[in-house]
């Protein structure tokens, strides 16, 4: 291997007082090589690549060493940084809208790489820049807004401006997740064009299996294994590791259940909103079974919601027919979950309190307070929260305790059917495979299930049947 | 955008217009027969029956009310707020004599304190938890848990009187006027700095910001260039609504600082019950209420890419 | 705003979970400037109700013998021109000044959640009727329809509240029946509608308390600018009236004698300061902790 271009050597980052965010790892990059980290959220990523662009909070103590291209930076000071940052170390952030200044046209964005140094610029080397990372129609474009372009360009103007001076290494820090996966590639394509060495920060495995050289995986702040994407997929040794990889396991056969008669059925339903020309929803047929799994995936915007609003009531059709078996009648048999637990759940009761709220459904008997929180710790216990104490109060729950505590009080309704738009969008890897679990388990005790997501591993691995939103003929189709 | 303003413009008249029929309600509203009222008010404490006829007769007050409304409204397009019951004079001329005073002291109160929040939310973001920023926002802290008029009786009463800094005012003049709109000023300018220092540092730390660093960009070109005009927005909004505060505060502002301009009209008319003279004050203060704000939002619109419409 | 509270919270949570607060009061207590704060209230609150009920001289009991006396230890802050004892006066004006400001916002609180809470729901004729008149009365700065009122009822304490209570209750209603309309939406609602549970225990359990929390946090953080309009209404001679000792009124007096008697001036004037500055520090605080909690 010939010299590297960043080597960190027992690198520890902690605040002061506190335990370690990042435990003396060690790692290199070598020139013309893709190294990628990856680790679920919360892992330490982010700290590192603070800690590489000498952008971390100012009381960040950081020991052991971090040695770009030979020269030690672990002292170094902040003019010394700003010599270092864009020209010879370049960032490529994760989401292109928030990278950019919302009041400036993407030239001045562009721009602001060489003036903020000092260097002068002509337009033509600006548009130039934009074309050598295939942005098309770059000098119409070029003065609009970034509101104005689309994610896959506007990503690729940032590459531009990030790379505007050929940095030797690029720190790309999930430059593709706010991308469309067919475009993710060929994007990063272009930072691997522009720069010899590439530091690529991603939970998205398809892209790390693509592009990078060596794998690091990272967990709790330790670097527990470094290996070839090769290696990691057939041999990974670390149990962090496998958690990791089983969440991306696509394609697991499922039990084929016996057909029994759909409890809801949509007949040629078309949906509009109000006041609105067109349907978001044309002529979609669709049945569900009970203990049937039935996944939905489409772009945001694409009325994959309002399917759900349709099933659950809250929306009427404009054209075609709902069927709902009997057993839906009652209240209770269609519960719903939501994409953000925090706003599904009255912060400021008590969890008990939370997840027997549909026993107070006036059409039951009262329950005691003594039974009622009886019933709490039965059901948390279900759901893996049994030593959680009753009288927290919600506000306290991490973001996947409290999607678990809706999961549990959607239960104590007993529904026949659950209809669960995003439900894992706002949580990460493992509370995702959690929440994954509960759902499955649910449908092998006989309720049906709608989930409606962009994340189309989850639906790979859960679901019983898959569709599609079509965005032109607004119709569903399986896949 | 063309459609936002123009909702923007109906939802600003029809503003107006709602506190126009406020305004005019204080009439039938207020206690005792008008009549009587207006004589009261001129010193006459025992007109005959045949004067407040004559006076009714003349006022058209023994019209339907309705009817008195729709004539009332009519002369106010005119300019014709009618005559002061004190004085008889028309209402709209003794008003416009007293205004300039008031604008001249809101205005210069308004333009101190933007510069002072603007300059000193920059200063104290630049220098986040260092001692400038922390003696800012004791500042702010202090100026906010002391009433404007109690911080300007103070000023008075220590810088004028006690050090003998100053005078009090007797003659109307940008060189008075600056006193009561320093103090006036210094205070609101505490409420600014915490609301644009706040929304400085939330830029300060936004995506774009941390983007333009990690390209080598300097902490001031970041605060200048950036997130300077990206965190106006709030401050705006605070100054449109300002206008309104001020407009309210300005009777007791000029009561202490003995300013003759049209807050001490109004408050002479509330001891003396002219109230053509307060439907006049409270009038004119809707209206520049009203105006601020509409102002304050097409200047938002029309500063944002994003809202200004598709064209570069 | 959000980075730096953020921020803030992140200073703040661990200290919160490790010493496990969940009552409003212990999260207060562990607040920076919640604690002093609180303790600062209710030291204002104490002399108010105090004050009310007991003073150390009659606050109104002239003697011209003692007239303009400087403080000692018989008159703490001295006394005034007509010889009464300041600091009774100061004492016995609390309930007057801060009395009157929790008067006028729980009122237009409670008017302003009742009639927004209500606008919303209903929704329909009712709804645009009740915000017709909300618009009517919001075209006008408070204080300058408090101004307005004032004029048509004539000077007096109890006037005032009035034309304060009527001035402020649209702002109220205004954000309660936003948040009231926003509610129809809401994952918590629509999971217990789905559930069976009744309208009336949704409005009652999820719908009032969070609406109230939002408008209580806004009712204190403008409770310092309620002291200061009964003051400065009181200084203006439009609020309350002579003997009846207020902070504002106070003020007004003791500006001629300010040359030789400056205690007079002062003291109601740190009184003023220091009630704002409890309920500004409680009302950041308490927009601190909902803001908490709903991350």
């Amino acid at each position: 291997m010939s010299d590297p271009i960043i080597a960190c050597r027992n690198l520890t980052i902690r605040y002061p007082d506190s335990s370690p965010q990042i435990r003396n790892i060690s790692f290199e990059v070598a020139a013309g090589e893709c190294f990628a980290l990856v680790g679920r959220s919360g892992s330490g990523k982010t700290t590192i690549t603070k800690a590489l662009l000498g952008l971390h909070h100012s009381e960040t103590l950081i020991e052991g060493e971090i040695r770009f291209r030979g020269k030690n930076l672990s002292h170094l000071d902040q003019t010394g940084w700003k010599r270092i940052r864009g020209m010879e170390i370049g960032y490529v952030s994760q989401n292109p809208w928030s990278a950019c200044d919302p009041r400036r046209p993407v030239f001045d964005h562009l721009r602001e790489a060489w003036h903020c140094r000092g260097h002068r610029t002509s337009p033509s080397q600006i548009i130039e820049a934009l074309e050598r990372v295939g942005v098309i129609d770059a000098k119409d474009k070029a003065f609009s807004y970034p509101h104005q372009w689309s994610g896959g360009m506007l990503q690729r103007a940032s590459i531009a401006a990030a790379t505007a001076h050929l940095p030797s290494l690029v720190l790309a820090d999930e430059p593709t997740s706010a991308l469309d996966s067919d475009l993710a590639s060929a994007v990063f394509a272009s930072i691997k064009k522009r720069s010899s060495a590439v530091l690529l920060v991603s939970h998205d495995m398809e892209l790390v299996m693509q592009n990078a050289d060596r794998v690091g995986v990272l967990h709790e702040g330790q670097l527990v294994e470094i290996m070839s994407p090769k290696a990691l997929n057939t041999a990974p040794h670390h149990s962090a590791t496998k958690i990791f990889l089983d969440a991306l396991d696509v394609g697991r056969s499922q039990p084929v259940k016996a057909v029994k008669a759909p409890i809801i059925s949509l007949e040629n339903v078309s949906v509009r909103y109000q006041d609105a020309a067109d349907a978001i929803l044309k002529n979609v047929n669709l049945s569900i079974a009970p203990g049937e799994i039935i996944g939905i995936l489409g772009p945001s915007g694409s009325g994959k919601s309002s399917l759900l609003k349709l099933v659950t009531g809250l929306c009427k059709c404009v054209s075609g027919s709902v069927k709902k078996s009997p057993a839906l009648e009652r209240p209770g048999a269609i519960m719903p979950v939501f994409q953000d637990p925090s706003a599904s759940l009255p912060l400021s009761w008590p969890v008990w309190r939370v997840v027997t709220e549909p026993l107070t459904a006036s059409h039951l008997k009262r329950s005691s307070r003594k039974r009622r929180r009886e019933i709490a710790k039965a059901a948390l216990s279900e759901v893996g929260l049994g030593d959680l104490d009753i009288d927290a109060k919600a506000w306290e729950l991490s973001i996947g305790q409290k999607q678990r505590i809706c999961i549990s009080r959607l239960q104590l309704a007993n529904p026949e059917l659950i209809v669960a738009d995003e439900p894992t969008s706002a949580l990460d890897t493992i509370s995702c495979q959690k929440i994954a679990g509960l759902l499955t388990r649910l449908a092998e005790k006989g309720t049906a299930i709608l989930i409606v997501s962009h994340n189309e591993t989850l639906l790979k691995r859960i679901c019983d049947r898959r569709f599609q939103v079509d965005p032109g003929t607004k119709n569903v189709s399986p896949i | 955008m063309l459609v936002a303003i123009l909702k923007r413009t109906s939802q600003a008249v029809g503003s107006v217009l709602a506190a126009t029929i406020l305004v005019w309600f204080i009439l039938p509203l207020a206690p005792g027969d008008p009549a009587n009222r207006i004589f009261i008010a001129r010193g006459i404490n025992d007109a005959t029956e045949g004067q407040l006829t004559a006076l009714r007769e003349e006022m058209g007050l023994n019209l339907p009310l309705l009817q008195q409304f729709f004539h009332w409204f009519g002369s106010l397009l005119h300019g014709d707020l009618g005559l002061s019951f004190t004085t008889g004079r028309p209402v709209l001329q003794e008003f416009l004599s007293y205004l300039p005073a008031t604008l001249m002291m809101l205005g210069l109160a308004l333009l101190l304190s933007t510069l002072a929040a603007i300059i000193l939310s920059l200063v104290a973001v630049y220098y986040h938890d260092q001692w400038p920023d922390r003696l800012i926002k004791l500042y702010t802290g202090i100026t906010a848990a002391i009433p404007t008029f109690v911080f300007a009786l103070l000023a008075l009463s220590y810088v004028v009187v006690g050090w003998q800094v100053g005078r009090v005012l007797s003659e109307v003049s940008w060189v008075t006027a600056l006193m009561p709109a320093f103090i006036i000023g210094l205070d609101r300018a505490g409420g600014w700095i915490q609301l644009l220092r706040a929304s400085l540092l939330e830029e300060m730390a936004s995506g774009y910001a941390f983007v333009a660093r990690s390209r080598g960009a300097s902490e001031l070109r970041i605060l200048l260039r950036h997130a300077f005009p990206n965190s106006l927005k709030p401050l705006l909004s605070a100054i449109g609504l300002s206008v309104g505060a001020l407009l309210g505060g300005a009777p007791l502002i000029e009561a202490i600082f003995s300013w003759p301009g049209a807050g001490s009209y109004l408050l002479s008319a509330l001891t003396a019950r002219d109230y053509p003279v307060i439907q006049a004050y409270v009038l004119a203060a809707a209206l520049g209420y009203v105006l601020a704000a509409y102002l304050v939002d097409i200047a938002i619109t029309l500063l944002d890419p994003r809202l200004r419409g598709t064209q570069t | 705003m959000i980075s730096m509270l953020l921020r803030r919270n992140v200073a703040l949570a661990p200290s919160l979970k490790s010493r496990s607060a969940r009552s409003l009061l212990q999260c207060l207590w562990w607040h920076k400037s919640g604690r002093s704060g609180l303790v600062l209230s209710i030291i204002v609150l104490l002399v108010a109700l105090v004050g009310s009920v007991w003073t150390p001289y009659d606050p109104d009991l002239a003697s011209f013998s003692t007239s303009l006396k400087p403080p000692s230890a018989d008159h703490l802050l001295g006394t005034d021109e007509m010889g009464r004892d300041t600091f009774s006066r100061l004492l016995n004006a609390a309930h007057r000044s801060v009395g009157a400001a929790f008067l006028v916002l729980a009122s237009s609180f409670g008017i302003g959640l009742l009639v927004g809470i209500f606008s919303g729901l209903v929704g329909g004729n009712i709804d645009s009727l009740l915000m017709r008149l909300v618009d009517v009365v919001m075209a006008l700065p408070s204080l300058i329809l408090a101004f307005a009122i004032l004029g048509i009822l004539g000077p007096g304490f109890g006037n005032l509240l009035v034309a304060l209570i009527l001035s402020d209750w649209a702002w109220y209603a205004r954000l309660a029946r936003s948040l009231a309309i926003g509610s129809a939406s809401r994952p918590d609602i629509l999971t217990a509608r789905l559930a069976g549970i009744s309208r009336a225990r949704i409005v009652v359990t999820h719908l009032l308390p969070s609406i109230a929390t939002k408008l209580g946090v806004m009712a204190t953080l403008a409770f310092g600018s309620m002291i200061s309009a009964i003051s400065g209404f009181s200084f203006l001679g439009l609020g309350v009236q002579p003997p009846n000792a207020e902070w504002g009124a106070m003020l007004s007096q003791s500006r001629l004698y300010f040359d030789f008697a400056p205690w007079l001036l002062l003291s109601p004037a740190i009184a003023i300061f220091l009630s704002v500055l409890a309920a500004n520090l409680l009302g950041h605080a308490l927009r601190d902790i909902s803001e908490m909690r709903n991350q």
